[in-house]
């Protein structure tokens, strides 16, 4: 017997919007008590549920203090009392715990990425491997493995807020190696490598802040992986 | 509401684009959630950084003020740290689940009678007043953009009628019989836009829902 899902349609459409009056609620506590166990009703009440909430992403992001994670975690007893300054050590810890987290982003990015095309090519000894990640953006990496003296050259970046700049990173045997910070020139960058890249690695570009971090603290927004290069 | 113009950072990429920006994004939010079931509060810190900034323009956007939105946001966030395991991933995304609980609540605060009375106060001065603590800039990372251009498409391809509905319900935070009344509309047909409204938007941010 096929049951008519229009009533229970249209309430879900309504309570994921948090629309319904009082005596709507009864009535959809009723339609799923007619319904029972209802695989048509789970896929619409996900569906409008999903399209609700991503709502909200209609809205102009309002800035909100970092400060207020950790007040947060001590509300609900998670860290000690606050402490006016944070000391070296704790913040190196930090970073690293930052950076092992960065990685498996990183990896995920590599393997999600792996649909896109990553344009690599080779000039006689010397490599290059193109950057893939975001339209309209040309970023590659001319480099000999193991070899000191890489270039990164690229265009079309998008400029960054006040205080941000690009970082490379090479991502080594588990660990995210810093290879440059750099800003774009008007959406222009060249820039020498501080590091000697290996051919396994991969090289990913995050947004960070001036003060180029050791560990990355965001997610990837361009990467490349030079394992595919021969 | 009025929408905010398209984002022109995202304009020009390709939908495949899109979608590989918001998949990366879901991913990672899963791992974070993951971590959280694990207390990390490393992970918590990411969350928070990444999606405070929308909960709070939700948030304020439904009670109007940024001393009560502020408490909303707390309060979801708390929520996700306290119980982590109330995300379903085979029930959709991390975001989605996250900024539903800051509705159900904003809207609940809303409809109390004392929020309407500080509304109906606050509407008679400035409605966004700034906030001397609030001096950072919004960092988003880079696939947010994206996410913002899918659901603006989303919703100004909805026909007006429908459309607005939706935004008082959702964004206003009124309830159906009330939006009838404001409007001066039969209540059947609001409802008949909301499903029409929502079935749309669900069908134009399927593809890219994750």
């Amino acid at each position: 017997v096929t049951r008519d899902h229009s009533l229970i349609e249209e309430l879900l459409a309504v309570e994921a919007l948090d629309g319904l009056d009082s005596g709507d609620r009864e009535a959809l506590d009723r339609e799923r008590g007619t319904h029972g166990e209802c695989m048509e009703c789970e896929r619409l009440e996900m569906g409008f549920a999903e399209a609700a909430g991503r709502l909200g992403f209609a809205l102009d992001p309002v800035p909100a203090r970092d400060a207020t994670a950790d007040e947060i975690l001590r509300k609900a007893g998670a860290l000690g009392p606050a402490h006016p300054l944070t000391s070296v050590r704790t913040h190196e810890r930090r970073e690293r715990a930052q950076g092992r987290a960065m990685l498996a982003a990183a990896v995920a990015v590599v393997v999600l990425l792996g649909g896109i095309a990553i344009r690599t090519a080779t000039h006689g000894g010397e490599l290059t491997a193109a950057f893939s990640g975001q339209a309209n953006v040309h970023l590659a990496m001319t480099y000999t493995p193991g070899e000191s003296g890489g270039e990164l050259d690229g265009s079309g970046l998008r400029d960054l807020p006040a205080g941000r700049v690009y970082e490379l990173w090479a991502i080594r045997t588990g660990s995210p190696i810093r290879a440059t910070c750099f800003s774009p020139n008007k959406g222009d960058v060249r820039v020498k490598l501080g590091i000697a890249v290996q051919a396994g690695d991969v090289m990913a570009v995050t947004v960070e802040s001036a003060s180029c971090p050791t560990a990355p603290t965001t997610t990837p927004v361009l990467s490349a992986d030079l394992s595919k290069i021969s | 509401m009025e929408l905010a113009a398209i984002d022109p950072t995202v304009q020009g990429r390709s939908r495949s684009e899109l979608m590989a920006a918001i998949d990366l994004s879901s991913a990672r939010d899963r791992e974070l959630i993951r971590n959280i079931t694990g207390k990390d509060p490393e992970a918590f810190r990411w969350l928070y950084r990444r999606y405070a900034p929308t909960a709070r323009a939700l948030a304020q956007g439904v009670v109007r003020q940024p001393g009560l939105a502020e408490d909303i946001v707390q309060e979801a966030f708390l929520a996700v740290w306290k119980h982590p395991e109330a995300y379903d991933p085979g029930r959709g995304s991390v975001r989605s689940w996250l900024m539903s609980l800051v509705h159900h609540r904003a809207v609940d605060l809303v409809r109390r009678e004392e929020a309407q009375r500080r509304r109906a106060e606050e509407a008679t001065s400035d409605p966004h007043p700034g906030d001397p603590d609030l001096a950072q800039t919004v960092a988003e990372d880079l696939d947010l953009p994206a996410e913002r251009l899918a659901v603006r498409t989303a919703l100004v391809a909805i026909p007006p009628e429908q459309r607005q509905v939706i935004e008082l319900m959702y964004f206003g935070g009124l309830s159906q019989s009330k939006i009838a009344e404001k409007l001066a509309l039969p209540l059947g047909t609001v409802k008949s836009r909301t499903l029409l409204g929502m079935r749309r938007l669900r069908s134009a941010l399927g593809g890219i829902e994750r």
